[in-house]
């Protein structure tokens, strides 16, 4: 892409989320959702209904709470970023990027006081990537997995074994990569998996 | 006359559909700018 165009592009980005966001709240506007959500509280509709209203239902609630100018800001913000990021890692100056991560953070603060939450702001930003999950419930799976990989790492910097990596690169036949995989399912189960429950 | 609740269903399936490639060209569109840099 030439950098020049990053802003135009930018530009381009924010105003079509922008207008997916209208687009989707407007959804409602004969009602539609609305009615649906209060067939879907009956429990008589069918699995698949059922779901399409449902997540239709948390998008629409979300959306609806997000002002349009400030969808399009943090597009904006966030495509322009990109390039900028990019820039400051081949430079290796994060000062450049600092700015924009700074904008993207109190852009992102200001979106779960929009959207609202009960426990901590980041249960409002991660419905997205993970719906109906909350923070206190991922931290204590990542709670887990630090058990393990902190001394697990320490393991690994510790030892002195060697492997020439230039073994992976090459062409490998496909059925000798099917046939690779119980192999190395079963070495996991039988060297890595114990150490998981330790 | 009120529109039933299949007939609603369906109206509701084809305004997602019609978003979804919104949605779908949006997240391309930006993937591409991105794609360069990985």
């Amino acid at each position: 892409m030439p950098k020049k165009g990053a802003r135009l592009r930018a530009e381009t980005i924010a105003h079509l989320s922008e207008l997916l966001h209208d687009r989707f709240i407007h959804l409602n506007d004969d009602g539609v959702v609305t009615s649906l959500k209060a067939a879907l509280e009956t429990g008589k509709l069918n699995d698949q209904d059922s779901v399409i209203i449902r997540e239709t239902w948390r998008e629409y609630r979300r959306e609806k709470k997000l002002p349009a100018q400030f969808v399009k800001e943090l597009a904006q913000i966030t495509s322009e970023a990109n390039t900028v990021w990019a820039n400051a890692r081949a430079q290796s100056d994060f000062s450049l990027y600092l700015p924009f991560l700074q904008k993207i953070i109190d852009l992102k603060k200001q979106e779960a006081e929009y959207v609202g939450y009960t426990d901590t702001p980041y249960d409002a930003l991660l419905d997205t990537y993970e719906p109906y999950t909350t923070t206190r419930e991922i931290a204590a799976v990542l709670e887990e997995v630090k058990h393990f990989l902190v001394p697990y790492l320490q393991k690994i910097k510790q030892s002195h074994t060697t492997f020439d990596t230039n073994k992976l690169k090459g062409d490998f036949a496909y059925e000798k990569q099917i046939a690779l995989i119980p192999w190395w399912l079963k070495l996991l189960a039988t060297t890595l998996m114990p150490a998981v429950s330790m | 006359m009120a529109t039933s609740q299949t007939e609603q269903i369906v109206q509701l399936k084809q305004k997602l559909r019609d978003l979804t490639h919104l949605k779908s060209a949006l997240a391309v569109f930006a993937m591409g700018s991105r794609s360069e840099y990985a």
